[in-house]
Order: structure tokens, then sequence, then C-alpha cells
């Protein structure tokens, strides 16, 4: 291999991981794709990244149950759904927020309760 | 506009971070929803409890709602929300230190040992190389390979300079193909 193309191959590489995310513009993604028809090695390399993603993809793991759905319980509800509550005007009202505000509370203990 | 990579409609996730800036819970969540199994993973990796992984999966909501409205639309948004994710798990093995007699190097060493603990939810990529990588090598397979970030998106996160993640990825790429024969 020349010079020229050593250099080639060095910048060329230093992308390929981004060609292999999709992460090049369309113009750098010509560039490696021209590179790539002409030049067995890097070829080489592209094939074994696709290898490495794969795996990499392969082993990761599902979220489990429990942590999806205790993901958000510090997230305050919407706001409108505090309002319809609020505006109900139902005599069980102060039962529903009561029960609104314990929900997270209630989802825990559920939770709990399973594992147990 | 930066895309992220997870969006074929980058138009509805910018939609979604706009109403989840005016308070939508469930604009966010739907939001939230599309990165928490690399959120997940990216915590895993870095620590065994399972608890305490979920436990800094809901810190790292908590954190993204509360400042999502300091976002701005020219960053990743994913690499953004990696970078609390982050945060929040050096929070978390700071909280560690000061309730533990063991230096924070070998406390960070020895919670991200998948033997150590039962029911450990380690999703360190490439189960057949941690003996081979490094934790700063794991790191940066994880962001790229699974997170599919750019070198800058990684320097910008990790601030490991570009040059150096460059060069750790040959390493790496060596090291995997050895591993891989």
């Amino acid at each position: 291999m020349t010079e020229n193309n050593k250099t080639k191959c060095k910048v060329i590489s230093e992308m390929l991981v981004d060609y292999i995310n999709r992460r090049l513009t369309q113009s750098e993604n010509s560039v490696v794709i021209k590179h790539l028809a002409n030049c067995k090695e890097c070829r080489e390399e592209v094939a074994l990244l696709f290898d490495f993603k794969k795996m990499a993809q392969d082993s990761m793991k599902e979220i489990p149950q429990e942590a999806k759905m205790t993901a958000f319980a510090k997230i305050p509800k919407d706001k409108k759904e505090l309002d319809e509550i609020i505006n109900s005007c139902s005599i069980f009202m102060p039962f529903e927020l009561i029960n609104h505000f314990l929900l997270p509370v209630k989802q825990t203990l559920r939770l709990v309760k399973q594992v147990i | 506009m930066v895309t992220d990579g997870f969006y074929s409609d980058d138009c509805e996730k910018n939609v979604l971070i706009e109403k989840a800036k005016k308070g939508s819970s469930d604009a966010f969540e739907s939001l939230m929803n599309n990165h928490l199994k690399i959120i997940y993973n990216y915590i895993a990796s870095r620590v065994s409890n399972s608890e305490d992984v979920k436990d800094i999966v809901q810190e790292t909501m908590l954190a993204v709602w509360n400042n999502i409205k300091l976002y701005e639309n020219n960053s990743s948004f994913k690499t953004w929300v990696l970078g609390i994710t982050r945060r929040k798990i050096a929070d978390y093995y700071r909280t560690s230190y000061k309730n533990s007699a063991v230096p924070l190097s070998e406390l960070e060493e020895c919670l991200s040992a998948k033997d150590e603990f039962e029911n450990v939810e380690n999703s360190i990529v490439l189960e057949s190389t941690k003996n081979v990588l490094g934790k700063t090598e794991k790191e940066i397979v994880f962001l790229i390979f699974n997170a599919q970030l750019s070198y800058t998106e990684i320097s910008d996160l990790t601030n490991i300079p570009v040059g150096t993640i460059k060069s750790k990825m040959s390493t790496i790429k060596a090291k995997l193909k050895k591993q891989i024969g």
C-alpha cells in the first residue's frame, strides 16, 4: 500500500464508526463509500465494526418491568389531570385528591408486595 | 438540526420536548420512553445492584424533568440525557463513598463487578470482553455501539478529548478483534 493510501485509510478508519452509526453527512458518506469500493482492508474493518455493533446491541437487556413501572414515579402528573379532579365537584373529591397523591405510594407498595 | 437516530421524525421529538417544557408529564413520558432502555443499560453497566439501578433511573428521569427547560435544540437530546445519567451515576458513587471506608476508585470497581451480587443487572456490552477492556474502554464501547454517539458527542459527555477517544478506539478494535479471533 502506498503512503498516500495509508493516510487515506487512516482518515477513513476514523470515520467508520460514524459511518456504521449513520452519523455522517451525505457528502462524508459518499467519500467513505467511494473509498470502501477500492479498499479491501477498510471493507474488512467495516465488517468487523458491524459485528461488534450487532454483538453490543444483542447484549443489551430489556428494562425489567419493575424498573419500567417506577421510572416516572417521581414526575408530577399533568396539571390538567389535577384540574379535572378539582373541577369534578364530586362529593368524593377530597378522597379522589388524596387518592391521586397517594397513587405513586400505592404503586410502590404493590411492587414491594410482589417482590415479597 | 441535530438528529438522534432514534426518531424517524425529529419533528415528533421536538414537539414532545416543547410540550414537556410546558409541563406535560404525558409528553415527557412518551419522549423518555424512547431512551429508557439505553439509560437503564448505561446505568446497569456501571452499577451492579438492581435496586440501585432502579433508583438511579428514577433520579435521572426526575433530573431530566427538572432541567428540560434548559435543553437547547442545538445539541443532541440523547447526549444531553446521557450526560444527566452520567452525573446521577457519579452522585451515586459519591454517596456510596461517603458511607463507606473503601477508597472511591476501589468502590467503583467493586460496585461494577458482575459477580458481587445475586441479582445483577449488569449489561456491559460484549460480555466476553469484560476482562479485556478497561472501565473507560467499556464505556466508550457502550456509547459508540449501543448509544450510537459520535466521537464529538462522547467527548462532550465524558470530557475525554476526541483525539484520545479515537486513539482508545484503535486499541479497543485491536483487543476486540483478538478476542473474537
